[in-house]
């Protein structure tokens, strides 16, 4: 973790509200059985043959992804991997016949093995959903050019839950929603949204708990809709939230307990010594809205959506050699953020 | 081994989890599983499950109108999942199931989607390409793979043979087509 600049230590576009942008496509080989049901031998031979497949495919964004053994990787960073989002939490329960490509700025991964034999991510800052879903694509077509996938000619791609058959695609995007949280309406929208085949929780921790107001919103429905009309969708609703967000911290920022809060927090970043991550991720929240309010002229986006990977237990003991424990890691976690947000 | 929260029945579900960075494992029987909501979550259960085999309307009317039950002990050739396996674990096995059980799945999938027809992206040779400056509009591009191409023309090939009742050149097609389609290494797996 170095030179490069990793796709989440910036910002992107609607970047007040939307932090980021997930697409994933789930892809099978044909007359192999899929990972729940496959030998070892049959997930060496899809390891090696997608591995291949990359190496050899027809996009340059494919031959310069880094290939790992799962079984090579620590558990410490392993569990770095899920932090970063490279990877899921259940990828790394078990290592053996599973591997991980990734790109330099971590922005693409491709699972081998996970739930289905292939699944690609493409990671983007800010709302950048076409631009995501046309790289996932070109990786999809350059793997396709070598392999063939599973696919049906009403049900289209078939993945081993019947939950992800047609497009294979789940896009998703990480808003920021500490006003609309606020007023209380969160479980409203929730179920508004999943009947429009969408579905809204909490990143870390359910529904109106969700810590740093941080909501994942992404499309259920993946056969029937192209990936253009889920993605439309997708992108029309999210706006939407967006600007109903935008409009409740409006108003929420005329508020002078609020405001209090904001300072308070950035008061507490900039000189603790301490700081759980569950803290952390509140007041970030707060110094987040801060920065949109207008209030917070000295801190960028960038530099807490990068925090917010950075400071992640495993991604911490990884940065700093060897494993840390809690009270090491609040420590540690206070002299970063305190750091990192030091007036320049 | 014993389940590690009632420490009375045979643990069957086994649970990493991680937390803080530290990996905790236990082991808990299907019920305490239930109740952690660990369990293996099932699409099919949730979406109001499958009909149940053996007390199902259709199998119910399927015995009065005197056809057979539909066959419980069915096995995909290809990775050896029966239906049941299938509906219990809410996991298919491969993509050939998907062709045998078709049938069988189709209403949960109907459940889960709104809609049973695909509308995306196709594999390579009839492929979706997005333009950036257009908004994803969707395009054809590219010509079928030239097996695929061959493959089709041997099939009118064979019509026409068929057509022609010359027989000896429609069993060398039909040979080839076969050998084609079942996919002899493909992916070389």
């Amino acid at each position: 973790m170095s030179e490069i600049k990793k796709w989440y230590e910036k910002q992107g576009p609607q970047g007040d509200v939307v932090i980021s942008t997930r697409i994933r496509l789930a892809r099978n080989l044909p007359k192999i059985p899929f990972p729940a049901r496959m030998s070892q031998e049959q997930r060496q031979a899809v390891e090696k043959a997608v591995k291949k497949a990359v190496e050899h495919g027809s996009a340059a964004i494919a031959q310069s992804l880094h290939y790992r053994a799962m079984e090579d990787v620590t558990q410490t960073e392993a569990i770095s991997m899920v932090e970063r989002h490279l990877v899921s939490p259940d990828f790394v329960t078990q290592s053996k016949g599973r591997a991980i490509l990734t790109a330099a700025d971590e922005s693409i991964s491709i699972m081998i093995n996970e739930e289905d034999h292939v699944r690609m991510q493409v990671m983007m800052e800010g709302m950048n959903l076409e631009k995501a879903y046309q790289i996932a694509s070109v990786l999809d077509d350059s793997l396709n050019s070598s392999l063939h996938f599973a696919f049906h000619k009403t049900l289209g791609y078939l993945t081993q839950c019947p939950t992800n058959l047609g497009t294979g695609m789940r896009a998703s995007l990480m808003l920021h929603l500490p006003a609309l949280q606020e007023s209380g309406t969160m479980n409203r929208i929730a179920g508004n949204l999943s009947k429009l085949g969408l579905t809204l929780r909490g990143t870390y921790g359910e529904g109106s708990n969700a810590v740093g107001a941080l909501y994942q919103l992404s499309n259920q429905v993946s056969l029937g809709l192209s990936e253009a009309e889920a993605i439309a969708n997708l992108s029309t609703i999210a706006m939407q939230l967006v600007e109903e967000e935008r409009k409740a911290r409006q108003q929420l920022a005329q508020d002078v307990a609020k405001q209090d809060m904001i300072f308070r927090s950035v008061a507490i970043l900039k000189s603790a010594r301490v700081l759980t991550s569950e803290e952390m991720m509140q007041f970030l929240s707060n110094v987040r809205f801060g920065i949109a309010a207008g209030l917070i002229t000295d801190i960028s986006y960038d530099a807490v959506n990068a925090l917010m990977i950075q400071t992640q237990p495993a991604t911490m003991s990884l940065l700093h050699g060897g494993n840390l424990s809690a009270p090491e890691r609040d420590v540690l976690r206070a002299k970063m953020v305190v750091e990192a947000l030091a007036s320049k | 081994m014993i389940c590690q929260v009632c420490g009375k029945k045979e643990a069957t579900t086994h649970v990493k989890t991680v937390i803080n960075g530290q990996v905790n494992e236990r082991s808990l029987c299907a019920e305490c599983a239930q109740k952690e909501g660990v369990g293996n979550w099932n699409p099919f259960q949730s979406f109001g499950g499958f009909e149940n085999p053996f007390f199902s309307l259709s199998n119910l009317f399927g015995s009065f109108l005197g056809s057979p039950l539909p066959d419980s002990t069915a096995r995909c050739p290809v990775c050896g999942a029966t239906f049941p396996d299938i509906s219990q674990s809410g996991k298919v096995g491969c993509s050939d199931c998907y062709e045998i059980f078709y049938d069988r799945l189709l209403p949960s999938i109907q459940r889960m989607h709104g809609n049973t027809h695909h509308n995306g992206k196709n594999p390579i040779g009839n492929s979706m390409q997005v333009i950036p400056e257009s908004h994803l509009v969707i395009a054809d591009v590219a010509e079928p793979a030239p097996e695929e191409k061959e493959l089709a023309q041997w099939k009118q090939q064979l019509k026409e043979a068929i057509a022609k009742q010359d027989f000896e050149e429609a069993a060398v097609l039909r040979d080839k087509i076969k050998e084609r389609e079942q996919g002899k290494g493909e992916n070389g797996v």
